[in-house]
């Protein structure tokens, strides 16, 4: 491979993952609206109040790995926690679930905009005036103490335990009853597990863009506006996912497996193609076999495997790893070829047209810029013997 | 020979000479090489007696690289022509294959390809939003699209001789004293023999067995019956049917 083909790849690659991505305008209008709702749900006087009720993102949106949909029909799906401050001992899973949605509704405009299908575990709010997201809200509670001291005990660290949650679910057993036994999540410390395996590298690009931007601190870069190559790598994966599975939705990868695979193998590579290349060839190597049984262990709860329905469709786990083989083929076929350029129709194949064409025209260096208009006519054409538009 | 140098050269030429016209547009190079022209039209066209202004569109032209051998293509990329007669990667379809090329032809530089294909497509739009027909008609999709391009070029009804006229053009077998495939009963060289002759300077005899391949699709496709006269002898080679 010649550093020159590896450096075109590499700017190819990064302008797709910028392709893929939310675009700052939407974070930062999806965090409007997010903490508007946070705002609503606490407010003074309303019955969650007391509760002292934290909203915040979990998911890609969190982990900085959201992709755009595939066209601007479809919605980002942002993922939110509604953390109240109750215990087990008093409130049971329905009534955390009602008074969530209770107070979504006292809203005029929430209870316009909730779903009218209740969800099994989140409340959705469809936002419509192009907003072009929809937001779910997962009631939770924080973790019984002798849950965290268990999962201190399976060698999850107590500073990441401490941030395990109670969710509810319509299908729990004990969903109507005073138990403790509640559905697990941990998404704060899955995000804090997932920003550490990345950590390296976030600080010193964060560091970098401080000092280009000239900002006065470290910290006046937003989180947001970083990306590492792990979270690149994740966004092209998953495009590249979306589109290879895109009649067979069934067996598609969940995201969740990608993320991670792709942070246990990350071992904080500067360069994008180094990245992606050495997270292909070592994703499958941490699918643990536990008895048999392919497992891919959250890393803040090892007794949940994210991998669970593989062992009733087995041919997910096939397809899987046949996936990821899949990637890597591609990209170095693009590596051996010499010339990414002749791989354009491969690359729209597998990440689709607009995405790439995006990435084509950001790599663009203007070598002859716009001229200031002298006059404010237009030209004008006469047209004899048009052709007729035909279509292939 | 054209060097990579002569080539920019040219391009740099062509580009000056588009934007003394359209002094918005910019010339470009992306990474992988290719030469890439951008920018807004905004002309007033003028088709008969119709006269259009033709602005708030943004196209990307970009160019081969044995430009100007072969003609550019271009996108819309303000998405304002919603896939009117554009193909799934975006390019416009600006006219039947053989047509583009001769157009391109005609005047074989960036304006060229902007005056006598560009604005005359964004015409076409323009004109179809505002009366929802396209003012100097438009052809089907696919092979069908290109069986009625030679059907108006050689001026005959009947479908299935367009295939005498292509087969001779795929497998270069014009003899002037043979039957015109038209059934005038006059011999190529008294009928259709000049304009075979003509099409055979404009694109390779792959080009036009290409053009054969996507009508005899078509045929295919719709059932429709072919006579083992106008099987093209490459094709029988290749058994591509």
């Amino acid at each position: 491979m010649t550093f020159d083909v590896k450096s075109q790849l590499g700017q190819f690659l990064m302008y797709l993952a910028e392709s893929l991505d939310i675009s700052d305008t939407r974070y930062v209008e999806a965090e409007d609206r997010y903490k508007a709702v946070g705002q609503w749900l606490g407010k003074e006087g309303s019955i969650l109040a007391q509760y002292n009720p934290q909203i915040y993102p979990q998911g890609s949106f969190r982990l900085g790995t959201v992709i755009r949909p595939f066209d601007d029909r479809e919605e980002y799906d942002i993922d939110l926690v509604c953390e109240l401050q109750e215990s087990k001992e008093v409130i049971t899973q329905q009534q955390l679930k009602k008074m969530v949605g209770d107070r979504l509704k006292a809203n005029g405009d929430y209870d316009r905009m909730l779903d009218k299908e209740e969800g099994r575990r989140c409340w959705t709010l469809n936002y419509s005036n192009g907003a072009q997201f929809h937001m779910d809200i997962l009631p939770a509670i924080p973790e019984d103490e002798g849950v965290k001291q268990l999962l201190f005990a399976n060698g999850v660290p107590p500073v990441l335990a401490e941030k395990a949650i109670s969710i509810t679910d319509i299908k729990s057993n004990s969903y109507n009853s005073l138990d403790h036994d509640w559905p697990r999540s941990n998404p704060k410390g899955y995000a804090d597990w997932f920003h550490e395996r990345m950590k390296v590298r976030f600080d010193s690009l964060r560091k970098s863009m401080a000092e280009s931007l000239r900002a006065a601190t470290i910290e006046a870069v937003p989180e947001f506006r970083v990306k590492t190559p792990l979270q690149r790598a994740i966004q092209i994966l998953k495009r590249h996912r979306d589109m290879m599975f895109i009649n067979d939705c069934d067996d598609k990868p969940v995201s969740i497996i990608i993320s991670t695979l792709a942070a246990h193998a990350y071992k904080n590579e500067a360069d994008i193609v180094d990245c992606i290349l050495s997270l292909l060839d070592e994703m499958p190597l941490f699918i643990e076999s536990r008895g048999g049984v392919s497992w891919v262990p959250n890393p803040v709860n090892p007794m949940e495997n994210f991998a669970d329905k593989w062992h009733e469709h087995p041919q997910r786990e096939l397809k899987f790893r046949k996936w990821l083989r899949q990637v890597a083929d591609d990209l170095r076929s693009a590596l051996q070829e010499g010339n990414v350029g002749k791989l354009q129709e491969v690359f729209r194949a597998r990440f689709g047209t607009r995405a790439v064409n995006e990435a084509l025209a950001k790599s663009e260096k203007v070598m002859v810029g716009a001229a200031i208009a002298d006059s404010k006519t237009p030209p004008r054409i006469e047209i004899h013997t048009p052709n007729k538009p035909w279509k292939a | 020979m054209i060097t990579n140098n002569d080539s920019a050269t040219l391009i740099h030429h062509h580009f000056a000479e588009l934007q003394a016209k359209y002094p918005e547009f910019t010339l470009g190079q992306n990474l992988f090489g290719e030469w890439v022209v951008r920018g807004p039209i905004c002309a007033s066209a003028i088709y008969e007696t119709t006269e259009l202004l033709i602005d708030g569109v943004t196209i990307e032209i970009k160019l081969p690289i044995v430009y100007p051998d072969t003609h550019p293509v271009a996108r819309e990329t303000t998405g304002l022509t919603d896939g009117f007669h554009t193909n799934d990667d975006g390019i416009l379809c600006l006219g039947s294959p053989l047509a583009v090329k001769a157009t391109f032809e005609s005047c074989p530089t960036i304006l060229g390809f902007m005056e006598r294909l560009l604005i005359p497509f964004f015409f076409a739009f323009k004109y179809w939003k505002n009366h929802g027909e396209v003012p100097f008609g438009e052809l089907s999709h696919g092979g069908k699209g290109i069986l009625e391009y030679y059907m108006d070029i050689f001026d005959i009804s009947v479908e299935e001789n367009i295939l005498g006229f292509l087969q001779i053009l795929a497998d270069d077998s014009y003899r002037g004293h043979l039957p015109c495939p038209c059934n005038s009963k006059l011999i190529i060289r008294r009928c259709h023999g000049e304009m075979l002759r003509n099409l055979a300077k404009l694109q390779s005899q792959d080009d036009y067995f290409q053009d054969y391949c996507c009508i005899i699709k078509y045929f295919h496709d719709n059932k429709l019956p072919i006579s083992r006269k106008f099987l093209c002898k490459r094709a029988l080679i290749k058994k591509r049917f």
